[in-house]
């Protein structure tokens, strides 16, 4: 809501500089051109008006001063030239400055009125008729000096001052659109200038959210690991306590649904030990505390291990668990608790997702580039590949119903997978729906540990799992 | 200056109107809106009297002569030059042209000959003409303006005849833009006009 109404604002400032710049610019514009279209006319009719008047005059001088070159006609002609001179002020645009000075306008009617109350004595004036002469010279004499002054108060006063006038209020306008401009090129400036702080902002928090996160999280995978170690505790003593009455190590348990009751709990609290432990790894993985204690590990004997600790219920479930070895195998140079739980993590998720009947095969190996492998591979219910990824994710099984069909905590494989890349390794999964899994390890050849220098070691280290070894 | 940005007056041009045995000489006009915008319309009205064209050159005018034309000319009735009253000039197709002017209000209907007309019955061969009014006042037109435009040498405004006072006898007219600013063509808009001389350049 807030981003909307500063977007709004944002847009309604550009469209405000926008508008002051056409202002500005189309004041200027229709200046200019006012500039070029000015049509000064008052000056050159008043200026007209006043040449017509002297030819008129003159004419008439001449005509009533008895000169024989001049004739009726040409006074008369004169006279209609001076008239149409005089109705130009009274008529259409070029006479507007002068119609519009009043006292200009009453000297032209003056005229004109004088004119034609002598219309009749000059169409019939003769030539050297000095008295009818006198009397056209006294009525027309006093426009001499009005016209005149006319024209040079014309020339000087009345446009000017009407065009200083005029531009003086385009300046004015051109000054505030100006303004206007400013003003919004301003807040335009400033409001982008805060929109960028603002955005940087963002990304400061945003990092600083991060941070904090990932301290959280760390917090929450240090209680846990916390936690995790102070569950374990008692249960250890549940556990012992709970073997040394089943071994019936200080006598014997009289009521044998007593015994029951003890294998359930001794079950039970292994169970809840190795969810624990897991929770542990994984909390350990998540605050970056696994620690590597490397050693050169037989890999052979780690693999034995980790079959031997799902045998039982590969065998309760009816499933053939098979290991292949290659032969002779490198050492790996490994953290070799880590190793098993790798191995027993994807041990146990293969039977567990084996139907009865089925098969799981672990192998180990070297690939061309001399890297360990280690491979886990089942004909159970397989992982559709939109599910690759996200079982690789910790708690999480591939779906609803799986949490009903398959218990667990949904962290083997995360924590293999992070066990994996703690040692450089990595995990992957392929696997075809309903036709089984496989889950592969590789560590980086650099973890590969050759003895060949001491092939008696080598002999005896191989001895024992020379090919197959059924369970 | 050019005058082709005043609403295409160029453009559309005239109907002339011919009317030939028309029982009474008076005045068919069409008008027709010249400019989309209403700047300007033009009237075009044209009188034919049967033998308008004179058939055996340009007769001696029988009134006062109100125009003379000279200078690069084929076809004269007085000593190389020739010589109009108004009958003679009345006696040729009329063309109406209705326009706002900077000296007269509103819009006035002027009517009178077209100046291309004019200048192609006295043979012209000239590039330029001279126009001399009354008032001695003087400007020299391109004749490319009259075959350009609706240029006519009015004879009458409104309907009438226009004295010397209301700057007649003869007016040169162009339609104009109503802003009124071409002022290259007012120039070229004598009134009172007298005389013509056609020249080479």
């Amino acid at each position: 809501m807030r981003l909307l109404s500063r977007q709004a604002l944002l847009f309604a400032t550009i469209a405000a500089f926008a508008v002051f710049v056409a202002i500005a610019l189309g004041i200027l514009v229709r200046e200019i051109r006012i500039t070029e279209r000015q049509v000064r006319t008052g000056s050159w009719t008043a200026v007209q008006i006043e040449v017509e008047f002297q030819r008129f005059r003159n004419a008439l001088d001449r005509y009533g001063l008895g000169d024989e070159a001049i004739s009726h006609e040409e006074v008369i002609q004169r006279l209609d030239i001076l008239w149409s001179r005089l109705e130009l002020v009274r008529h259409g645009r070029d006479g507007r400055e002068l119609r519009a000075n009043p006292v200009f306008l009453m000297t032209i009617n003056n005229l004109l009125a004088t004119l034609a109350v002598h219309e009749s004595v000059l169409q019939t004036l003769k030539r050297n008729d000095r008295e009818a002469h006198r009397r056209l010279t006294a009525a027309l004499a006093p426009f001499e000096t009005k016209l005149h002054r006319m024209v040079q108060q014309v020339m000087l006063n009345s446009e000017t001052l009407n065009e200083r006038k005029r531009l003086q209020l385009s300046f004015g306008y051109i000054i505030a659109a100006f303004l206007g401009v400013m003003v919004s090129g301003g807040v335009l400036v400033f409001m982008l200038l805060r929109a960028r702080r603002s955005a940087d902002e963002l990304a400061v928090s945003e990092a600083r959210q991060r941070q904090l996160a990932e301290q959280a999280n760390r917090a929450k995978s240090a209680f846990l690991a916390n936690m995790s170690h102070e569950l374990r505790t008692p249960l250890n003593a549940i556990i012992g306590f709970s073997e040394l009455m089943r071994t019936e190590t200080f006598g014997p348990i009289g009521n044998s649904r007593y015994r029951q009751y003890l294998d359930d709990i001794h079950h039970s609290g292994t169970h809840l030990l190795s969810v624990i432990n897991t929770v542990l790894d994984i909390s350990k993985v998540e605050s970056g505390e696994v620690e590597i204690e490397e050693t050169d590990v037989d890999v052979v004997e780690v693999l034995s291990e980790a079959v031997r600790m799902v045998a039982e219920r590969a065998e309760k479930k009816g499933i053939e668990l098979v290991t292949e070895v290659e032969s002779p195998l490198p050492n790996l140079c490994a953290d070799a608790r880590v190793l098993r739980q790798i191995v027993l993590n994807l041990l146990t998720n293969a039977v567990k997702f084996t139907k009865p009947g089925g098969r799981v095969t672990v192998w180990a190996g070297t690939d061309q580039i001399d890297r360990i492998v280690i491979e886990v591979r089942d004909n159970g219910i397989g992982i559709a590949p939109s599910d690759l990824i996200r079982v690789m994710q910790p708690f999480v099984q591939v779906d609803g119903l799986l949490d009903r069909k398959y218990e667990g905590t949904g962290l083997g494989l995360p924590l293999a997978k992070a066990f994996a890349e703690a040692h450089g390794g990595h995990l992957s999964l392929r696997s075809v729906l309903g036709q089984g899994t496989v889950a592969t390890v590789v560590f980086p050849c650099g973890r590969t540990v050759r003895l060949s220098a001491d092939p008696l070691k080598t002999e005896g280290q191989g001895a024992g799992v020379d090919a197959k070894a059924a369970v | 200056m050019s005058r082709k940005g005043c609403g295409g007056a160029d453009r559309i041009g005239v109907t002339r109107v011919r009317v030939r045995g028309a029982a009474f000489p008076g005045i068919v006009k069409l008008v027709r809106p010249l400019c989309i915008g209403g700047l300007l319309a033009i009237l075009a009205a044209v009188l034919i009297y049967p033998g308008a064209v004179w058939a055996e050159g340009l007769p001696v005018p029988n009134g006062p002569v109100i125009l003379t034309i000279s200078g690069e000319i084929a076809v004269t009735n007085a000593d190389g030059q020739a010589e109009f009253d108004r009958e003679m000039l009345e006696a040729l197709p009329q063309t109406a042209v209705r326009t706002l002017t900077p000296w007269t209000d509103d819009r006035v209907v002027f009517e009178g000959v077209l100046m291309r007309d004019l200048l192609a019955l006295v043979g012209s061969r000239g590039e330029t003409v001279r126009a001399t009014a009354l008032n001695d006042y003087a400007v020299s037109i391109p004749v490319s303006d009259f075959e350009e435009e609706t240029v006519i040498l009015a004879i009458k405004m409104n309907g009438k005849y226009m004295p010397i006072r209301e700057k007649g006898p003869l007016w040169i007219i162009y339609p104009l833009c109503d802003d009124l600013t071409d002022l290259d063509t007012h120039a070229k808009m004598i009134w009172q006009l007298r005389w013509i001389d056609v020249r080479r350049q």
